[in-house]
């Protein structure tokens, strides 16, 4: 196969330090203002409701802590191979979107689009605010499990949100995350009971760039008593055409022998900024699954930080970046081995195309006299355009002996011997590329449990990847046969 | 059917093939044997047309077109068909997803419908038979984990499947025990038909014993230095591949 | 350096203000570091100008990084701070205080030197007990220079090289590890008092492995080492330094440059057992080893390091190649082992520039008692490297649970047709493998011993042969007692 694009020059996305401090500092004094204007002297305070007194207490501790964080910079070992710059440049408008008219077609095409199951529960949101006429089947009775908006939960259920909310998150982590608490005034909230076992997943939908340069700060908080088990499925989508920061953080804590399946699936528009911060606090023998697909904005970055904070918890994240163009995807999970015979695994995959950037980094700690371990982590990444990147760091941190930890990672193209034996056997390269490609990326979303979410995973995956493999340069057979034999296509199709 | 002419080829500067003739007529089975390094897979290679072997000189024409020019895959639609020495293992890609896919391209090409997947479980379960292959490995990803057994019956079903007009039979006994050498054999065996030509490339001749060609060609420093009938397998199984490289080696000075 | 003494004030020539006496004449400068000092040390060794220039250059990058950010804090390695104004730089050679006979050594280090089989006459000379006429290592040294020179290959210290060979040095050195490169690379390039030059002429194979006679050598190796080694166009040399001998040395601090330069098709295997002090069984005293450690490849030339890592109580320490050359290779293979409170952290940077460049990486870590020990690497492919490959492995092996095995790799593509394959794993030795040997015969430390040896395996088979055979039994001692 020839070196395609060779010729091509590679252009550092890097602005200087100065041009980024300085408009950093501008955008974080921006942030600092709105705060200051809406929720210096927010009414709802006032009432002194244990809740309004908790939520005015996490925004007074986050805008603190963004004060003294910002925005992470170059000299961020974290943020090492993700620039914010493009980010703090595009002049967002840090003030909560008002609530404007909504192109209601446009946003449930979208909807029906990310949830095709009718009869799911829906809970929508639109640049951050909770739609209830957008929403589905959320009163139905569910004895398994109760999905609310914040609003709805301080009124149904005070004593829930106020004593879990801001629970686990680190506000610390850096100046989202604090932005995240400092602006937070809507938000999900997924109560599962006790013993109860959820049969069907639960919908959450996050559209964003109803309002064009809008920041919207979705959070999200999922308890999973002890017994339980449920889905929660996290949608981020947005308007095309729109440019938006969507600004997320999700808390979830699992009770003793819970099970919870998570799968947070982020196609936000071309051009949004997506950020967003998962934090999960797991019980004895609980068993957390998480999920994270992006196709997706221009610039996204994905943490998740999960806690094996009691004896036979175990996790797994399973991770998938499709990404073309110019986009910029940074997948950063820190597992958490805190006590003894905690297990996790970890599979992500990255398929980059054209002059995209695909980013992993994955921490596993293991803390002193956390024995019994088993861990292992795999990152693999195929670089399908001439000026994409991949860029991993796959890290182990080990403090106690009794353990099983590898981590394996890898880098490259589609393997050339596997293309000649399809095209042996009459396939076409482009199918071939698009089957081996497809293949490539099944084995991370085939662990999607519920049926109608992996299809909605691998839908999203099938788009990015055939406009990708097939879509511009040499998908095609155009470019072969000659020999005047008659061709065609093959049918390396969907099936 | 396939006509050679003075076949040169080389890998990576390197020469390997140096003069091959040969002609092989429909429903005509050929044995090539030769000691390591005469060039025999670089034969089989250059015929399905990988990248890496650079063909510097003859021709190969196939069904009247050359073959050289098309693209592997184009070959393989034409009804060529490589049995590989190492067939690889892709994961993710089943076997039965990957095959509808391959025999759909083909069927097309001969002017067929595609066949719908009930009719083609239905037909691959009965060419599996063929070579005793469990169902259960066609759901699997293509040669993942597949004992080197299974692999080379797995390549035979595909054939079967694939129905080709010319099959290149590279080393498919090589790694087999006797039991699965049979199995193997008697596939090939029942692929046997007026309507198709196969070329057996082997180091050893007891596969030769169960597959008797028409015609065994030997290949030496990568030209063909002897032809004869099924015999001359047996007598290079007996007396080795020395005495006709002496035997060339006097004819030549 | 306080902010009232600009660097002007300093280079009035003919005066040292600041205070700065030192008698030229003095052997031992006073502690501290300042403008004057690097004066003193360029002027005692009798330098010539561009070198004092370069010197200066260095002191002063190093200055600004103390001034911007101090002392690199990104290495998983802890210890106090360092009083850099507390050291002397400089002592003149040979007048380190002899013994009279091995009585007088330490009997657990004899006790050492036994177990590793090293000869007597040896054993006094890493001691620093007076060497008696048996054991002549002039003659012995000379017999290697004759056959080296006959050969064209310039093996000589740096100060000697400096006077011999200045346009040599002048123009290699600095150029794979800028003044500026780090924080501790800037304060060797300052000070440095002495090291190894070698230089291979176009198309020679240098005719011994530099290893004996380094061996000899070694013995003043000083506190900031300088080693440059330049190979020529289809050049070769094996280059071995260190010595598995325990070496005891007054000097805390240890930081040493390293610079390889391999021109097209040229060679350069550069291996390295290092077993300096690595202080006591609570931890206390032991050397700091921040070492950098680079070398540059042409076109189809080869650099391989290969590194056994027992000592020290802080090893700090990336060998890296810059694989600039189409079809350059590039090789890092090390064992590391940390035991009571020791902290290593190693690993490799393999840069790829050139197309179809190669790079593997073998690394194999061993923590015990309260051990850290950390792999750190990278390996950069960047978009002109087309079809670059690296294969990278880094296996841990943890003995006893208080310690610490980490491994941080930085992977960065920026190439389609780049591969890169990467593997880790961290365990502890197998019960049942224990149980396999203790149930054919064998006791648990040998048991144990055998094990981590295996494990070494694909590192100490890089290693010269008579130097694997060492590296084997310095493992045994390193990890004594890590074992029940």
């Amino acid at each position: 196969m020839a070196i395609a694009g060779s010729k091509k020059k590679w252009a550092p996305r890097r602005y200087s330090r100065r041009i980024f401090l300085a408009t950093s500092a501008q955008a974080k004094q921006g942030f600092l203002d709105a705060h200051e204007r809406f929720f210096a002297a927010d009414p709802r305070v006032a009432d002194n409701s244990d809740v309004h007194t908790r939520v005015a207490e996490l925004r007074r501790i986050g805008i603190e802590r963004f004060g003294m964080l910002a925005f992470p910079g170059p000299k961020n070992e974290d943020w090492k191979y993700t620039s914010v710059a493009s980010l703090v440049a595009a002049d967002f408008d840090p003030a909560p979107a008002a609530r404007s008219e909504i192109p209601v077609d446009r946003v449930s095409a979208i909807i029906d689009a990310a949830v095709s199951d009718q009869s799911a529960q829906v809970l929508v949101f639109v640049d951050g605010s909770p739609i209830a006429e957008l929403s589905r089947n959320l009163d139905e009775v569910d004895t398994a499990v109760c999905v609310m908006s914040f609003e709805q939960a301080a009124t149904e259920n005070p004593k829930l949100l106020s004593e879990n909310l801001g629970q686990f998150l680190d506000t610390n982590a850096h100046g989202f995350t604090a932005l995240n608490s400092a602006f937070l005034s809507a938000g999900a909230v997924v109560f599962v009971s006790a013993g109860k076992h959820a049969a069907r997943p639960v919908h959450l939908v996050f559209v964003g760039g109803v309002q064009d340069k809008s920041v919207s700060h979705p959070r999200t908080l999922i308890i999973a008593e002890p017994g339980s088990s449920a889905t929660v499925a996290e949608h981020y989508v947005g308007l095309p055409d729109s440019s938006y920061l969507a600004n997320a953080a999700t808390e979830i804590v699992l009770g003793r022998g819970a099970r919870l399946s998570h799968c947070k699936l982020q196609r936000e528009a071309a051009g949004a900024f997506h950020v967003a911060r998962i934090q999960v606090h797991q019980g004895e023998g609980s068993e957390f699954v998480s999920h994270a697909v992006a196709v997706g904005a221009r610039l996204s970055r994905t943490e998740i930080h999960v806690a094996l904070d009691a004896p036979e918890a175990s996790c797994s994240l399973y991770g998938l970046y499709a990404l073309e163009g110019d986009a910029h995807a940074d997948h950063h999970t820190v597992i958490d081995h805190a006590q003894p015979r905690t297990r996790s695994t970890e599979l992500y995959k990255g398929i980059m195309d054209g002059r995209s950037r695909g980013v992993f980094t994955g921490r596993v700690l293991v803390r002193p006299d956390a024995q019994k371990i088993s861990a292992s982590q795999s990152n693999s990444n195929l670089l399908l355009g001439a000026g994409a990147v991949a860029e991993t760091r796959p890290q182990l941190e080990i403090y106690a002996d009794d353990v099983q930890c590898n981590h394996g990672a890898t880098i490259g193209r589609l393997d050339e011997d596997a293309l000649f034996y399809m095209r042996q056997r009459g396939i076409g390269p482009g199918p071939a590329k698009r089957m081996l490609t497809l293949a490539f990326a099944a084995e991370v979303t085939e662990h999607i449990a519920d049926p109608h979410l992996r299809a909605s995973a691998e839908r999203a995956v099938h788009e990015r990847v055939e406009h990708a493999v097939l879509g511009g340069n040499d998908g095609a057979d155009a470019v072969h046969g000659s020999g005047g034999v008659a061709r065609d296509r093959g049918n390396g199709g969907a099936s | 059917m396939l006509v050679i002419k003075d076949l040169h080829a080389e890998v990576e500067g390197k020469k390997i093939l140096n003069g091959i003739d040969l002609e092989l007529a429909v429903g005509q089975v050929h044995a090539v044997m030769g000691p390591n390094g005469s060039g025999k897979s670089t034969l089989a290679s250059v015929l399905v047309g990988r990248e890496l072997f650079k063909v510097t000189k003859g021709s190969v024409t196939y069904d009247g077109h050359n073959l050289l020019a098309m693209e592997p895959e184009v070959r393989a639609r034409e009804g060529v068909f490589l049995s590989f020495q190492y067939p690889v293992e892709i994961p993710g890609v089943s076997t039965s997803y990957f095959l509808r896919s391959a025999l759909n391209a083909v069927r097309k090409q001969r002017g067929e419908s595609e066949l719908d997947a009930m009719d083609f479980i239905q037909m691959s379960k009965e060419k599996a038979k063929l070579v005793e292959l469990p169902a259960a490995l066609l759901s699997r990803s293509i040669n993942e984990g597949f004992s080197g057994g299974e692999k080379k019956r797995n390549e035979i079903f595909q054939m079967a499947m694939l129905e080709p007009r010319l099959a290149i039979l590279d080393e498919t006994d090589s790694g087999l025990d006797v039991d699965a050498l049979r199995v193997v054999a008697n596939g090939v065996n029942a692929l046997r038909s007026p309507d198709r030509a196969m070329l057996i490339i082997t180091h050893y001749q007891r596969l030769l014993d169960y597959i008797v060609p028409d015609k065994t060609h030997v290949l030496v420093g990568g030209r063909i230095v002897k032809s004869g009938g099924a015999d001359l397998a047996r007598e290079v199984e007996e007396r080795g591949y020395r005495w006709i490289e002496e035997e060339v080696g006097a004819a030549s000075v | 350096m306080s902010e009232q003494t600009s660097a002007n004030d300093l280079f009035e020539p003919g005066e040292y203000k600041y205070g700065f006496v030192t008698d030229i004449e003095s052997d031992v400068a006073p502690p501290g570091l300042n403008e004057g000092i690097i004066r003193f040390i360029s002027a005692k060794k009798e330098e010539p100008e561009f070198m004092l220039e370069w010197r200066l250059k260095a002191f002063r990058a190093w200055e600004k990084m103390v001034k911007d950010e101090g002392s690199p804090a990104w290495a998983h390695v802890k210890f106090p701070p360092i009083d850099y104004q507390a050291i002397s730089y400089y002592a003149a050679p040979g007048k380190k205080k002899q013994l009279n006979s091995l009585d007088e050594v330490d009997p657990e280090l004899l006790a050492t030197f036994e177990k590793l089989g090293i000869p007597l006459e040896e054993q006094k000379m890493l001691t620093g007990v007076a060497v008696d006429a048996v054991f002549d290592s002039v003659s012995v040294a000379t017999t290697f220079k004759e056959k080296l020179y006959e050969a064209g290959v310039i093996f000589c210290s740096f100060s000697e090289a400096v006077k011999t060979h200045p346009e040599l040095i002048k123009k290699y050195l600095g150029t794979v590890v800028p003044v500026t490169d780090n924080y501790f690379a800037a304060l060797n390039s300052a000070v440095f008092t002495d090291g190894s030059f070698c230089y291979v002429p176009k198309g020679v194979r240098c005719p011994m492995e530099l290893s004996t006679y380094f061996r000899i050598n070694t013995a003043n190796t000083g506190q900031f080492e300088r080693t440059l080694i330049v190979a020529e166009e289809g050049a070769h040399v094996s280059y071995l330094e260190g010595c598995t001998a325990p070496m005891r040395d007054e000097n805390q601090l240890h930081a040493a440059v390293v610079e390889l330069i391999a021109a097209d098709d040229a060679g350069i295997k550069y291996s390295t057992v290092q077993n300096w002090y690595p202080g006591d069984k609570e931890g206390k005293g032991g050397i700091y080893n921040f070492v950098t450690k680079r070398g540059k490849c042409a076109d189809r030339a080869k650099i391989s390091w290969t590194q056994v890592e027992t000592g020290s109580a802080i090893t700090w320490k990336y060998p890296s190649v810059i694989l600039q050359g189409e079809d350059s290779v590039g090789e890092f293979y090390s064992v590391a082992v940390t035991n009571n409170y020791q902290q290593a952290d190693t690993g490799t940077k393999m840069v790829h520039l050139g197309k179809n460049s190669k790079s593997t990486i073998i690394s194999k870590g061993i923590s015990a008692g309260h051990g850290q020990n950390s792999y750190r690497g990278l390996v950069q492919m960047n978009p002109k490297a087309a079809g670059a490959r690296n294969y990278s492995q880094c296996d841990s092996l943890l003995i006893g649970d208080k310690c610490g095995a980490h491994t941080f790799p930085y992977i960065d593509v920026r190439n389609d047709s780049g591969q890169v394959e990467h593997e880790a794993s961290t365990s502890k030795i197998g019960e049942d493998q224990i149980f396999y040997c203790k149930q054919r015969g064998l006791s648990e430390e040998d048991a144990v011993s055998m094990i981590v040896n295996g494990f070494c395996k694909a590192v100490f088979k890089e290693l010269p042969m008579e130097f694997a055979v060492e590296a084997q039994k310095l493992l045994n001692v390193t990890l004594e007692g890590a074992i029940g």
